[in-house]
């Protein structure tokens, strides 16, 4: 695996992909003004909203994608057995996964 | 609405970018100074801007080899944990209606951005490699176009340097920006790498710092889908016409006077959190 090309095209892919969604998702709500009350946490990502549900998965690609490039990185690292950079990325990914789930219940 | 969101977007997605500060760092001005949005909406769309910013400038540098990926992973650990203690720090301020003070310090960083100088690579020596270049093997070799040779650096002081990255990452999840500006600084200053190296590794790092951030603002509901997409749209457009500038103006007056602008959004920022106090 050529890592640098990997994380290039996941970084470049990602972008892509989000800009793509939110675009489409923008003419399919047609530019109808936001709504204050909807937010990340207000909507269900599992119920279909048109144009607002595309957004929210464009913003979502886009938080993921740098998150595809750790874990390249960290499969990169495994490969080479270099055991203390695979914990160095696996601490960034368990620092996400605090931030998901953790953290945001713990206030409140 | 959302057309004027669009045009501030590209707006300040253009002035950053140009003026070498980061696409994203002006969302936030804009959005809470000329569209009243509140503080966690608007620095929500920060991040995400931030994300699709620096992933795309990175997708080159990390192509180009100039980002250092080795030394941005060792780093991230540090980020990514100051960001979390910042989004969490972000959470309670806007539970106790304490925003004017995070207009403050937005300002304040706003002003201490514009005032940082580039260093230039003539200027820069590599440094005699210390007990953290070894363990964490913090080499390096890039081709320099400008000087048609390759250049041989290696990182030092990595445990200052992490600890300089905690807090630029808590300054990412509390003011919902990027933090690249005292990310390079910790490169480029502290570990001593060659400023394009520093500059194309902090845009890598970014991208990972905005995204636990955000990951936190996701989940209490400061991400407004709308605000933030048309946002992040219009700043990934205006940063790629800022770049593309950036390379042909050189040190024009011009960006001088776009300088000089930024530094008035850092001033009203602070004006409008000693009015909210």
């Amino acid at each position: 695996m050529n890592l640098e090309r990997t994380i290039g095209w996941t970084l470049r892919l990602g972008v892509a992909i989000a800009s793509v969604l939110i675009v489409v998702g923008l003419f399919a709500s047609l530019f109808a003004a936001p709504v204050p009350s909807q937010n990340s946490a207000s909507l269900s990502l599992l119920t279909w909203n048109g144009g607002v549900s595309l957004i929210l998965y464009g913003l979502i690609a886009l938080i993921a994608t740098p998150f595809l490039s750790v874990t390249f990185c960290c499969i990169d690292f495994l490969i080479e057995r270099n055991w203390l950079y695979v914990a160095l990325t696996l601490a960034v990914l368990i620092n996400l996964l605090l931030g998901l789930f953790v953290l945001p219940r713990l206030i409140s | 609405m959302t057309w004027l969101l669009l045009i501030t977007g590209i707006a300040a997605g253009f002035l950053g970018s140009l003026t070498g500060l980061g696409g994203a760092i002006l969302v936030l001005p804009a959005l809470t100074l000329l569209f009243k949005i509140p503080f966690s909406y608007a620095a929500g769309a920060g991040l995400l801007a931030a994300i699709a910013t620096s992933s795309s400038a990175a997708a080159i540098y990390v192509r180009e080899r100039l980002s250092n990926i080795r030394i941005g992973m060792s780093l991230e650990a540090g980020t990514t944990l100051g960001a979390l203690v910042g989004a969490l720090l972000a959470a309670l301020v806007y539970r106790s209606h304490l925003e004017s003070w995070l207009f403050i310090l937005f300002g304040l960083v706003l002003l201490t951005s514009v005032t940082q100088r580039t260093r230039h690579l003539a200027h820069w020596h590599s440094p005699q490699p210390d007990g953290s270049t070894e363990l964490l093997q913090l080499r390096g070799t890039y081709y320099d176009a400008p000087e048609r040779m390759h250049i041989t650096y290696c990182g030092v002081r990595w445990g200052w340097g992490e600890l300089v990255m905690c807090v630029a990452g808590m300054l990412s999840g509390l003011l919902g920006v990027g933090s690249g500006a005292l990310q390079v600084v910790a490169l480029d200053n502290v570990m001593g790498l060659p400023p394009k190296v520093s500059t194309a590794t902090s845009n890598f790092m970014v991208g990972v710092t905005a995204a636990v951030s955000a990951a936190v603002y996701w989940q209490l509901g400061y991400i407004q889908p709308h605000i933030a997409g048309t946002v992040t749209l219009g700043v990934v457009i205006g940063a790629l016409i800022g770049a593309y500038l950036f390379k042909r103006l050189g040190g024009n007056p011009l960006r001088v006077l776009f300088t000089v602008v930024i530094a008035i959004l850092g001033i009203q920022m602070i004006v409008r959190g000693v009015h909210l106090l």
